[in-house]
């Protein structure tokens, strides 16, 4: 009897451990996709290309102060009281002191290596399916190799000498060695002539993608700065600069006969725009789902009450630099529609706002460091609350709180006008055919031609884009190329640029390095160690 | 992966009852039954008033009457074993072997050897453990306000630290047994009820547990495989017993006040400092009052229990059934939780007692409303010149526009956070007695959790009015489902019974899901319907309204054996097999063994003379366990998801991306545990004690590693990686300094020390250098960190400059670590960490003729806190447009606040957490009352410390343990933090 009971037990374990269902550990997925399931649709499809579009938000976001403060056009300094000094960063990118520890840099480096892995991801997702056909697929994978080209182009204008991947390995880890800056210019020219005509084309329909007018901008970027970037062309570059630019300006777009459309709260409308970074004010942050908080980093958290906007706890932080500002002529609509300067008037009492340090929020052009606040054994100090010009180039919609809904082009018509005028200029071209480029241009500012040139020189060229393209990421490169990168437009800080040549490329990020020790450090910064 | 619908759930209710009808087929012998009688004596020869009598292996019991005397019936009474037991006293088993008179005579002890303790999935005699054990009883529980078991244990038990950080009475404590032992999610030890692992504290009322057991060690936790490493908690409720029918009635009132505020300047001090300063603050000669902002958003918080029970029963059947109502209100004017809290179990004996059905039922309501931290950052902003309300009886509303300040008492007024939680759950088991020594046993337990929250913000307010008006609705629940089997195993063989068996065999299965849906609007123009009318708000986004669901199963297998031989060598081996669908296609199963043995060298006969010592016992144990709690449901798997929108030709669609670095690797962190232990009785049973030596690795530490960008699509992977180490030192010691007739004092020390290091962050895929982590955050230090996690390090490691002072010009000292001759990241430096060498309990208890009185110390030394707040609010930059707290160098320093050593400060501290004194009335004389007590408490009353922040004791991490690094950087006071209470309670016990 007992005898039995015990083996009846244990033929009942036996069973239950038997019985599948018992151990079956299957889980069902409800608020995700499985990625067998995922890509069955176009919508589907779509959606992952709309999200590789995406990355080009961190352009703006990550490149921004990286590109403006480093190069003469805006800076962010300390506030009296300590705010925005966060360890130094924006002195070191301001006097040239980056390292490859700095946060900017670490940002910007992982922003750009994360956006050519979704691209990677995605074209191996579209090349893989069954549902696209041969045609759909090549204009799809085009766009999405054109997202990745621009990031690696992007990289190789920062740190030159970078990892080359275009693959997506899943499983396989691959830890790749730098390419040099030669190697990745050739790759990105071969790319990019690839797809330069296979792309989404330039109509508004395709506002966001990466079309034909974005690939034959970005060849005649990658051409225009070859010489800056000391790559060797086989070609004539500046020819092909002319060549490619003649390419987009016969493609449809037109110069917005209103300047401030091209910045305004639905400037998906403008037809100047190329290349877009589409931005939402539904934008939450999380996710990946990238906001443009331009007014949290310029606007001083008093600003919406002399602006009757919303937006309430913006940060008071980048400001541009005073000479920069001075450039602009008082008569040149670009001035006010570029920056906000003067005393801000609280909108419902009418009367001057007061800040936390009991003054009068005055945005002065210039830029005052107080004497006795320096930082750390250097001439940095820190400013009033209130100092600097800050950017009021992209409208401020009255409802705005959290994101702004203005999209940023991150190629426009104007940037064209002018390029095609300076390789002109640079490759021994017509110049009068320069200076009608460069005074369409001034004109449409000045909204007259009294202000036009008779002749130009690139002094006039380097000036019209300084005026034209403000805030818009492209200060860095062009001072590269214009030989002023070492000196900022802020005399008055005392605060000296490092000058040496090698601070033309960034440090590669020391995070980077940890996790790849085939990464090899460029020149002139100390090589990695833990 | 395939998505497929099962009715898994469905075959396993197959199982349970074909494992029921296999326990039926088996049939029962007769049993004669009758009645016992007898007397329970103390060692003096006093009768035992009280003292418990119960059928062993039953619910069967009574207690003693005021003469000493029993009777109860017992179902057997040739093979029926009483056990007798009473408060203080060794526990005695008694065979009835037939007689029907049995005096039992009870042995004084501070530690009650024979004391029936809760192991994983079953029970044992204190004596038999060869684990890690402490057993908590009701007697020794924390008094006062208590809101679940973790406030009855603190400081109680050695190396289990439970730290209150915050005065918000909703938030729970963070509980940590023997340091910490993971990278992510630290939940702390597994909390198991009744027997139902990965409960909720919450849901059982205080006055509702009879006992709580900490499994210390892993060859006592292994039994719960991959679940715990963090250790085990058990919570073992009330039950009714016998056929006395009793009724319970235990209430409180409690008046909570500030412990400590900040120091900030009054009025006066204020515009004396700008004058010394040389400011100009005319601007601000309108406002002339003298308002301390945390006196305004602070009172007396008034809260009462009420908590009443009915228990009962006969040899067949026991009942208990429960009422708690808990109304706390916190020191703070927005805070509160109110909470009502039913429990119903019933258990019913048939078939010759062979077949037990047991069935408990609870439900647990609560309604509270959280406070927002930041309201007191605007506390220590707002100038002390500014009053609360404007002369016409309006809120003051000048600096709500200015940076971090605005009036909080209006936004306390306006603006809630609330929540309605409801738990319920359901439990039903069958035991079943096949043939002498062998049951088994079927375990079926369901149980919800929902909360409903609401968020408003008003736009009248500082907080609100940046969105003009923010209203949040969020609902999630969380299911349970479990199923059980035990087969257990008892028997005792050989001459005298001197072989003991116990053994027990089982399968588990359970699921968890988890809902959650949240909606919110902004911009309401008419905002006095707050979140109650959401659709009132203008501004809807695409993703503010959202909505998730995730599934994860657990199944188990798992056995124990237990064999001891005179209670002299005692072996145990446990072995659990863990198969979870959070683990990695690859690692779809682990197993996790323990064994440990002990020796009772007491119980040798050359031990027999040696009379001053009444027990000893070695004990010795290895085991591995697991945690999963870092692992998030999918997290293995390809994945796609939503990630915001995609500009499409004028429309926005909903863009999709991959969730997340598939790793099919990923799988439990594992944790070995290797513990020695003694625990001895001595001097007539005056001294007793435990000293525990233990060393517990983790490898394969989940975490967020770094990767590299391509290959991966994103720059962290989660993965199990690195190593960490714990090793420590626990002493416990009751000792009875004076034991007579008409007065008792015992005292009872426990102490911890803990070492703790990360020994590994990389291995051959991943490389992981110094992750940099703290986000203290003071005005001008965004983004710079406070702690480092490194190899060689502790978790809580302070990383940041040092500084050695202030120099004439009152600007900080740095030291120049690298000696380049400037001062930059790179002389950040180890300064302190914030685990403390050692943690200590201490605590009295007096009894004189009817009074009792308790006192309760706990503290610990050699830990370090950033005390933020001073950095972030004690420095003159801002004070002509804010208020600063007071402090030594208020003038002095010049420069701005730095993260750096300045403000890491020594936290060692003693805090008299509890004071307790109360009555018992004689109730001989009425009938109808069997126990009156009265009693007053007050916790927290005062700390001893260097440390010059507002409280030395501040919680391991903000938000919730899932939060990315929650508890990485431990130690910091935070600067939006919530003053902790002083408690004084005026209670009642009464039993009929």
């Amino acid at each position: 009897m007992k005898r039995k009971t015990i083996l009846s037990f244990i033929t009942g374990l036996f069973l239950l451990g038997g019985l599948s269902s018992c151990m079956d550990l299957d889980e069902t997925v409800y608020d995700k996709l499985p990625a067998d399931d995922f890509g069955q649709s176009t919508a589907e499809l779509n959606a992952l290309i709309g999200n590789s579009h995406n990355t080009m938000k961190k352009f703006w976001t990550e490149y921004m102060h990286l590109s403006e403060c480093s190069g003469s056009m805006a800076v962010t300094p300390t506030r009296r009281g300590g705010d925005w000094y966060d360890g130094g960063q924006y002195r070191e990118i301001y006097m040239h002191t980056w390292t490859s520890q700095t946060s900017r840099v670490k940002s910007a480096w992982k922003a750009a290596t994360e956006s050519i892995g979704t691209c990677n991801e995605a074209i191996r997702k579209i090349q893989s399916s069954e549902i696209l056909t041969e045609e759909e697929k090549t204009q799809d994978v085009a766009d999405l190799r054109g997202v990745r080209a621009f990031w690696i182009y992007v990289m190789m204008d920062y740190w030159g000498n970078i990892p080359l991947l275009t693959e997506f390995h899943p499983t396989d880890k691959v830890f790749p060695e730098n390419s040099s800056r030669q190697e990745v210019f050739d790759w990105l020219i071969t790319e990019v002539e690839e797809i330069k005509d296979i792309c989404p084309p330039a109509t508004q329909e395709n506002y966001g993608s990466f079309t034909q007018g974005a690939a034959y901008s970005l060849l005649a970027k990658l051409y225009l700065n070859a010489e800056a970037w000391g790559v060797t062309v086989s070609d004539n570059a500046y020819q092909k600069v002319i060549e490619y630019c003649d390419k987009v300006m016969a493609m449809g777009y037109i110069l917005e006969p209103n300047w401030k459309d091209n910045f305004s709260v639905t400037n998906e409308n403008s037809k100047e725009a190329i290349l877009a970074a589409t931005f939402s004010s539904s934008d939450t942050g999380n996710d990946g789902n990238v906001k443009n908080e331009l007014h949290n980093n310029t606007l001083h958290y008093k600003d919406y009450l002399g602006l009757g906007i919303t937006a309430s706890g913006t940060w008071n932080g980048i400001c541009a630099q005073p000479e920069y500002v001075r450039l602009f002529d008082e008569e040149d609509a670009r001035l006010d529609g570029t920056f906000l300067t003067g005393l801000m008037i609280d909108k419902t009492t009418g009367k001057p706002i007061i800040t936390d340090h009991n003054n009068e929020l005055n945005h002065t052009i210039d830029v005052t460091m107080i004497p006795g606040m320096e930082y750390d054994g250097t001439n940095w100090s820190a400013v009033e609350q209130h100092d600097g010009a800050r950017c009021f180039k992209w409208e401020f919609a009255s409802d705005l709180t959290s994101s702004m809904e203005n999209d940023f082009h991150i190629f426009r018509l104007a940037d064209i006008y002018l390029m095609k005028a300076e390789a002109l200029l640079r490759g021994g071209g017509s110049v009068s055919e320069a200076t009608s480029l460069v005074n369409t241009i001034r004109e449409r500012g000045y909204g007259d031609s009294s202000h036009n040139y008779a002749t130009v020189t690139l002094k006039e060229v380097q000036l019209e884009r300084r005026l034209e393209l403000a805030w818009e990421v492209y200060s860095r490169q062009d001072d590269i190329r214009f030989g002023c990168f070492t000196t900022g437009m802020w005399p008055q800080s005392n605060c000296e640029r490092k000058t040496d040549d090698y601070l033309k490329l960034m440090p590669v990020s020391q995070d980077a390095w940890q996790v790849n020790p085939n990464l090899k450090q460029n020149p002139g910064y100390p090589a990695f160690s833990k | 992966m395939q998505r497929k619908k099962t009715f898994a759930s469905f075959k396993h209710w197959r199982i349970a009852i074909f494992s029921m009808l296999m326990s039926l087929c088996m049939t029962a012998a007769f049993a004669q039954s009758g009645t016992v009688k007898g007397k329970v004596l103390d060692e003096l020869g006093e009768p035992i008033i009280g003292a418990n009598i119960v059928e062993k292996g039953t619910t069967n019991g009574t207690i003693t009457d005021i003469d000493g005397n029993y009777s109860l019936t017992v179902n057997d009474l040739k093979k029926a074993v009483l056990q007798v037991s009473f408060i203080g006293y060794n526990s005695v088993e008694e065979s009835v072997k037939g007689r029907s008179n049995i005096n039992v005579k009870l042995g004084a002890s501070v530690v009650n050897l024979g004391e029936v303790v809760a192991i994983g999935y079953g029970t044992q005699t204190r004596r038999e453990i060869t684990g890690s054990v402490a057993n908590i009883s009701e007697e020794n529980f924390n008094k006062g306000v208590n809101r679940d078991a973790s406030d009855l244990l603190q400081g109680k038990v050695a190396g289990l630290t439970i730290t209150s950080g915050s005065g918000d009475v909703t938030r729970s404590s963070q509980i940590q047994l023997r340091g910490t032992s993971t990278l992510q999610n630290d939940q702390g030890p597994m909390i198991v009820i009744d027997g139902v692992p990965g409960g909720d504290m919450s849901t059982v009322s205080p006055s509702d547990i009879e006992s709580i057991s900490v499994l210390k060690d892993a060859s006592s936790a292994a039994i719960y495989g991959s679940r715990a490493a963090g250790g085990v908690i058990l919570i073992t409720t009330k039950r009714g017993s016998g056929s006395k029918t009793q009724i319970n009635y235990d209430g409180y009132v409690t008046a909570s006040s500030v412990a400590n505020k900040p120091d900030m300047l009054n009025a006066a001090e204020w515009r004396e400092a700008n004058k010394v300063l040389g400011k100009d603050i005319s601007t601000y000669d309108k406002y002339n009052s003298d308002t301390d902002w945390f006196d305004e958003m602070t009172r007396v918080g008034v809260s009462q229990q009420h908590a009443i029970s009915l228990s009962g029963g006969s040899s067949k059947s026991n009942y208990r059934a429960s009422y708690t109502f808990l109304d706390r209100n916190g020191v703070a004017r927005d805070n509160y939780m109110t909470r009502h809290s039913f429990r119903f179990q019933f258990q019913q004996r048939a078939i010759n007692d062979r077949l037990r059905i047991g069935l408990t039922g609870a439900a647990t309501l609560t309604d509270m409303q959280m406070p927002f931290a930041d309201d007191y950052i605007l506390a220590y902003n707002m100038l002390p010149v500014y009053p609360v309300y404007n002369e016409d009886g309006s809120y003051f509303t000048d600096a709500n526009h200015n940076y971090d300040q605005g009036n909080p008492v209006q936004n306390q007024d306006q603006n809630y956070k609330k929540s309605a939680n409801n738990y319920f759950y359901g439990q039903g088991d069958v035991q079943f007695s096949i043939i002498d020594g062998l049951t088994t046993k079927v375990n079926l337990y369901k149980s919800r959790f929902s909360a409903d929250y609401s968020e408003w913000q008003d736009p009248q307010n500082s907080r609100g009015q940046g969105d003009t008006g923010k209203a949040i609705r969020r609902n999630r629940f969380w299911d349970r489902n479990l199923l059980e089997w035990t087969a257990n195993y008892v028997k005792a063989f050989g001459a005298s019974e001197e072989h003991k068996v116990d053994a027990i065999i089982g399968y588990s299965w359970e699921n968890n899901l988890y809902a959650d849906q949240k909606s919110e609007a902004t911009n309401f123009a008419v905002g006095s319907m707050g979140a109650d009318n959401i659709q009132s708000g203008n501004v809807l986004k695409i993703g503010n309204v959202t909505s998730s669901r995730n599934e994860y199963k657990l199944i188990s297998l798992f056995a124990r054996a237990h064999y001891s031989f005179k209670e002299r060598y005692m072996i145990t081996a446990t072995v659990r097999r863990d198969g979870s669908s959070k683990f990695g296609a690859n690692h779809k199963w682990g197993t996790f063994p323990s064994v440990s043995a002990a020796w009772g060298i007491s119980q040798e006969s050359f031990m027999q003379d040696t009379e001053w010592v009444n027990d000893l016992k070695l004990r010795a144990g290895y085991g591995i366990t697991g945690n999963q709690d870092g692992l998030q449901p999918y997290k293995s798997l390809d994945l796609y998801s939503a990630s915001g929108t995609y500009y499409n030709n004028g429309s926005w669609p909903t863009a999709f991306r991959p969730s997340q670095n598939a790793n099919p690797d990923l799988k439990w962190e594992q944790t070995a545990m290797l513990n020695i232990g003694l625990d001895f009785t001595l001097f007539n049973n005056r001294l007793s004690g435990t000293i525990e030596w233990y060393d517990k690795r983790t490898k394969d530490m989940l975490y967020n590693y770094e990767v590299s960008t391509p290959t991966y699509v994103y720059n962290q992977i989660q993965a199990n990686v690195g190593d960490m180490k714990n090793t420590g030192v626990e002493i416990l010691l009751n000792l009875d300094v004076i034991r007579n007739k008409n007065f008792t004092w015992t005292t009872s020390l426990n102490l911890a020390h803990n070492k703790n290091e990360i020994t590994k962050l990389s291995n051959e895929l991943y490389s992981t250098g110094r992750v940099y982590v703290g986000d203290p955050w003071i005005r001008g230090a965004s983004g710079v960190t406070s702690h480092v996690v490194e190899e060689g390090r502790p978790v809580g490691q302070f990383f940041m400059l040092k500084c050695n002072g202030l120099d004439e010009n009152g600007k900080f000292i740095i030291e120049d670590v690298n000696g380049d001759g400037q001062i930059t990241d790179d002389d950040r430096t180890y300064v302190g960490d914030a685990q403390p060498d050692l943690t200590y309990g201490w605590n009295n208890t007096f009894n004189w003729k009817n009074w009792d009185a308790s006192f309760f110390f706990r503290g610990t030394i050699g830990n370090k806190v950033l005390n933020n707040p001073l950095a972030a609010y004690g420095n003159n930059t801002y004070i002509d447009g804010t208020n600063v707290m007071d402090n030594e160098n208020l003038l002095i320093l010049s420069e701005n606040s730095r993260v750096c050593s300045y403000y890491v400060e020594n936290a060692s501290f003693l805090r008299l957490d509890n004071l307790s004194i109360g009555y018992t009335f004689n109730t001989k004389k009425i009938d109808w009352l069997d126990k009156a007590r009265v009693y007053v408490a007050g916790q927290n009353l005062f700390v001893i410390t260097g440390y010059k922040g507002l409280d030395p004791e501040v919680e391991n991490f903000r938000g919730e343990a899932s939060d990315s690094n929650a508890g990485l950087s431990p130690g910091i006071e935070p600067r939006n933090y919530m003053p902790k209470a002083r408690s004084f309670t005026f209670g009642v016990n009464l039993t009929f």
